[in-house]
């Protein structure tokens, strides 16, 4: 796995989920786990410590406008490196006084305190860019959303 | 004084991470080479006496409770270098006197 293609490699149809329409952040933040644990990446409680993580803290992982990136604490709750997206339709609110509402979720696991650094890395290189959060929101495909994370990263 | 920056998650593996980016970026476009940014958990920070504490502003408070009297940033974008410079420009500065 190229170094340059962590996000892209992590990014399959099925661990995508488009324009899903969730009663609220917990819905959220549940169909994504899902997406993991029907993989066999996570086990069902790394997506209950996502929750718990949230519940207790806030939502603190909701780091710019729009983004939410959930995770729970390296594990062995996690299998391997793993990377879900869901985007939001309508976008949900979050609690997070600045960011809210969310229209993209990701949530990722990790085997250990290293082995998603180029993952975030090419998640901070997507993200610093606000063009490329509205049209990943608006994509209405897998596909569209593949392709526009391949041209983004390039 | 060397900067020195703690960038505080809850876990010390996700979000942290991508601040710690963003402030080493900060630092960069400062014109800082000589620097020190660390990831740490919640909980496991205290006493460190670091230029500032960063993390996201949903935890400002908490950490402040953490560690009264240390200088802690609360951080709106993680993505946003204009943000971090913004915030930590002022304790930089006046490190420096």
């Amino acid at each position: 796995m190229s170094e340059q293609n962590s996000l892209l490699t992590l990014v399959t149809p099925r661990t995508v989920l488009i324009k899903e329409n969730v009663s609220d952040w917990r819905e959220a933040i549940r169909i994504a786990g899902k997406l993991l644990v029907n993989e066999g990446f996570v086990v069902e409680d790394y997506v209950d410590q996502c929750l718990q993580a949230a519940a207790t803290m806030g939502p603190y992982y909701v780091l710019c406008p729009g983004v939410a990136i959930s995770h729970a604490r390296p594990g062995q709750a996690v299998k391997q490196l793993c990377l879900a997206t869901v985007t939001l339709d309508p976008p949900v609110p979050f609690g997070h006084q600045y960011n809210d509402p969310v229209s993209i979720l990701f949530m990722f696991g990790s085997l250990n305190k290293e082995a998603h650094l180029v993952l975030l890395k090419n998640l901070g290189r997507l993200l610093t860019n606000n063009d490329n959060l509205k049209r990943l929101a608006a994509a209405d495909s897998f596909a569209d959303l593949y392709d526009l994370l391949e041209s983004a990263l390039k | 004084m060397k900067p020195y920056f703690i960038i505080v998650c809850t876990f010390g593996a996700g979000s942290s991470l991508m601040l710690r980016m963003c402030v080493e970026d900060a630092l960069k476009s400062l014109g800082y080479k000589d620097f020190q940014a660390e990831v740490c958990d919640m909980g496991t920070c205290k006493g460190k006496n670091p230029t500032a504490y960063l993390c996201s502003i949903v935890l400002e408070a908490n950490l402040k409770s953490q560690d009264p009297g240390a200088p802690v940033i609360g951080i709106k974008n993680f993505y946003s270098e204009n943000e971090v410079i913004a915030a930590i420009k002022p304790l930089l500065e006046a490190a420096q006197d």
